[in-house]
């Protein structure tokens, strides 16, 4: 081997050398989300199934304070490339201050396709261009009941609704499992429960106006709505445990009553999520939808409140622009909605996946019937922290209502006009 | 022999020992270098990490018992969450911060904004507690504020999971550093120390053999060249050999971390106990009916209530691993003297090999 063919071999090595430690900086995509537990090994099969085809690695963090989080790591100047956020407030703010990218031109047509008209504009975000996809989506407007522990009609309007809560308590049963617990955000299962009293008794509009934050929140609709939450969940006997046990309880423990025996209480308000907490009630004999469990919509039927988690883009990225147009395909969908049939996409395609009764009929309500957003999703994030304060504070006395509408409406008045969302309901 | 045949051994001769002498160069520094580098970032950053990790949880817990006990009463308090429970928070923030530089796991940095956004909500929740505390009449809110931040400290997926499983990437992260002395790309690195030693070891052979080369081709005892540089050689390679000894400080080091975190572990989990025992009673107290399922669930896991931790004996890490990072000779030294014993080859062979040019030439 003469000296020319040396230096060939020696170069030759080092470049080799210099390419497996580039190559050991694998491309990473960073992904930030509120799912912990069960919600987070799911998703992570996502994530999974999305670096086994592009073989970019992720690297994902999840936690409940996803806003606090997110927050403080905008602030530092070091987003995520992909935050999946539970509420299009806040997503809102991040576009004002320009920290999200659009996705018109990220996503392909096909995928886009996928989403109805309602989720397509949620994904707007109040603008013309889209700026997020959801990956996950909740009923919200159901009532959950054991239909081998409660053989009552189905409530048709909201006073069956109240008269079925009145008799169930006459009769020394606890009509309602009521859990306000969710730390950071204690308290959203009270504004579920006004919101949906709110949409079904004053309308889509109404509803529409009052989340936009044009509407007081003393105005004799809200407060018809507070009041009726508070005849039915703050009398004697209608929660178990009493209302102050509900602020104790945790949202995931409410409904164990629904399958106590005797039960602890026979009726629960709570979202399409709820269905993998029940089915794991009985882990020896695992529950049956539609026979241990069911739900009946709220009354009276024809309009839903929903919910999604929706995933943004920060850092405009080859890696985050696979991602995020992995996530909103149906392969993602799918895997993330698992063989459990408890978790629902809102892309059409996917409706029909489920295999039993009632997650079907969730399915195709979520992507058939005319919907309306969570409102305390959609509100700006210090009017949304003290709508679920307010019902804290409701529960323990609810003789301070008439504070409480003062001082939520004083908050929204202080918030300016271009930081509400306008998204339509109802359509 | 002739003349020419000499000079081709004696320039072969001494080409066999600068490259041995050249890879000795390179061998002896890197190993040398390792070891130190090894030691620094155990110093700088592994330890700092794992018990800084431990020193936030170690806060955090005691804070959040301060808290409990102030509010034990059921009564109005007038001194709020109290001084202990605002130190603690303090010492645990400024713990994150030097964990937050210091940190190497790969998760570490998401991990670490988790973990300040939940303390972040942790202290919100608590300051609700203080704000209804401070009123007769909403007592029940201010209970049900201390349960919330008691569920973000000690959840599933709570802080003070997400800074045990910090601790243990951490953990994880020291051992291979220490143990293995290896990076992503060439892991193990320190297992292959003892490979520095055969340079020396082979130079030496080379330049006894070498001397006993001089000695019968050209009658000399003693090639001053050659000794010094055979001097130099067993130097370099005592270099090495301490440099290996001090990977034992590291596993010392190791061992002690590990020693210091399960005891640090054992008092967190006692001192933890107490403080949920201590929102339990106060719990009893204050639910009129039931305090609900959750409340329920969270009594029957419990443990028994543990005796009260006695006063911490904190081990020496710190010190030791600012031992361990104490240089045990300049790596420039073992480079120099390196240089210095190739130099010595050249000048020792150098008359020998112009006397035989010389005399080549000559008959030509």
């Amino acid at each position: 081997m003469n000296h020319r063919t040396r230096l060939v071999l020696l170069l030759v090595i080092t470049a080799l050398l210099g390419s497996g430690a580039c190559s050991a900086r694998r491309a990473t995509v960073t992904v930030l989300a509120s799912w912990t537990g069960d919600e987070e090994v799911r998703f992570r099969a996502v994530l999974d199934a999305f670096e086994h085809r592009t073989g970019i690695h992720y690297d994902y963090a999840g936690s409940r304070a996803v806003d606090q989080v997110l927050a403080s790591q905008v602030q530092q100047g070091n987003p995520p490339d992909i935050a999946v956020l539970p509420n299009p407030g806040s997503a809102a703010a991040y576009v004002r201050s320009r920290k999200l990218t659009p996705l018109d031109g990220v996503l392909s047509p096909e995928v886009r396709a996928g989403y109805g008209p309602a989720w397509t504009v949620l994904q707007r975000i109040g603008t013309d261009s889209q700026y997020a996809v959801a990956v996950k989506t909740d009923l919200k407007s159901m009532i959950w009941y054991a239909p081998k522990k409660m053989a009552e009609p189905f409530p048709q309007t909201r006073q069956q609704l109240l008269d079925l809560s009145a008799r169930l308590t006459a009769a020394g049963r606890t009509p309602w499992c009521l859990g306000m617990g969710a730390p950071p955000a204690s308290g959203w299962p009270g504004t579920d429960w006004i919101e949906d009293i709110l949409l079904h008794a004053s309308g889509p509009d109404f509803y529409r106006r009052w989340s936009g934050g044009k509407v007081a929140w003393t105005t004799p609709e809200v407060r018809d709505a507070w009041q009726t939450w508070g005849t039915l969940v703050t009398g004697q006997g209608a929660v178990r445990g009493g209302s102050r046990a509900a602020l104790l309880t945790d949202f995931g423990d409410a409904g164990e009553g629904l399958f106590t025996d005797p039960p602890g209480c026979l009726l629960e308000h709570q979202a399409s999520f709820a269905l993998s907490r029940y089915r794991a009630e009985r882990s020896s004999t695992r529950s049956v939808a539609g026979q241990d469990f069911d739900y009946f919509p709220f009354p009276p039927r024809g309009v839903s409140e929903v919910s999604a988690d929706l995933a943004v883009m920060f850092d405009d990225t080859p890696e985050s622009r696979a991602l995020i147009d992995f996530l909103a395909g149906d392969e993602a969908q799918l895997i993330q909605a698992g063989t459990g049939d408890n978790v629902f996409s809102p892309r059409r395609s996917l409706a029909d996946q489920h295999t039993d009764v009632v997650s079907r009929g969730i399915a195709r309500t979520l992507t058939a019937e005319s919907l309306c957003f969570d409102a305390s999703d959609l509100m700006p994030a210090p009017m949304t922290e003290a709508f679920y304060r307010a019902v804290l504070e409701f529960l323990d006395d609810p003789a301070r209502l008439d504070a409480l509408l003062h001082e939520l409406d004083g908050i929204r008045l202080a918030i300016p006009a271009d930081q509400w969302l306008d998204i339509p309901c109802g359509q | 022999m002739s003349r020419a045949g000499t000079r081709v051994r004696l320039t072969r001769l001494r080409a066999a020992l600068l490259a041995v002498t050249t890879l000795m160069l390179v061998l002896s520094f890197w190993a040398v270098s390792l070891v130190q580098d090894t030691a620094e970032v155990a110093r700088d950053r592994a330890t700092v990490a794992v018990l800084g990790t431990a020193d936030v949880r170690t806060a955090l817990v005691a804070a959040d018992r301060a808290a409990v006990t102030t509010f034990a009463p059921g009564e109005t308090t007038l001194v709020g969450l109290g001084q202990e429970y605002t130190n603690q928070l303090a010492i645990a923030n400024q713990s994150l911060a030097r964990v937050a530089e210091a940190h190497q796991s790969a998760a570490g940095t998401g991990q670490l904004q988790v973990v300040a956004g939940l303390v972040a909500a942790y202290a919100g929740a608590m300051a609700q507690a203080d704000a209804h505390y401070r009123q007769a009449d909403s007592l029940a809110l201010g209970t049900a504020d201390l349960w919330y931040a008691s569920r973000l400290l000690h959840g599933p997926g709570g802080v003070l999971d997400q800074l045990s499983d910090l601790e243990d990437a951490e953990l994880a992260v020291l051992d291979a550093q220490l143990r293995d002395g290896g990076s992503e790309v060439l892991p193990e690195q320190l297992r292959l120390l003892p490979v520095a030693l055969i340079p020396p070891a082979v130079l030496l052979v080379l330049i006894v053999f070498a001397h006993l080369a001089f000695r019968r081709w050209f009658r000399r005892r003693l090639v001053p060249g050659l000794l010094v540089a055979a001097l130099l050689t067993v130097g370099v390679g005592v270099a090495v050999v301490g440099a290996m000894s001090r990977q034992g400080r590291l596993d010392a080091v190791r061992a002690e971390v590990h020693a210091e975190v399960t005891d640090r572990g054992l008092r967190i989990t006692d001192e933890d106990v107490l403080g949920q025992r201590a929102l339990e009673s106060l719990l009893a107290k204050r639910c009129v009916d039931l305090c609900g399922a959750s409340v329920a669930a969270f009594r029957n896991s419990l443990p028994p209530t543990p005796p009260e931790p006695g006063p911490a004996s904190p081990r020496p890490v710190a010190a030791m691993a600012r031992d361990a990072a104490e240089p045990w000779i300049p790596e420039w030294l073992v480079a120099v003297a390196v240089v210095l014993a190739g130099g010595s080859l050249v000048v020792g062979f150098r008359a020998r090999i112009e006397e035989y040019r010389y005399r080549e030439t000559e008959a030509v």
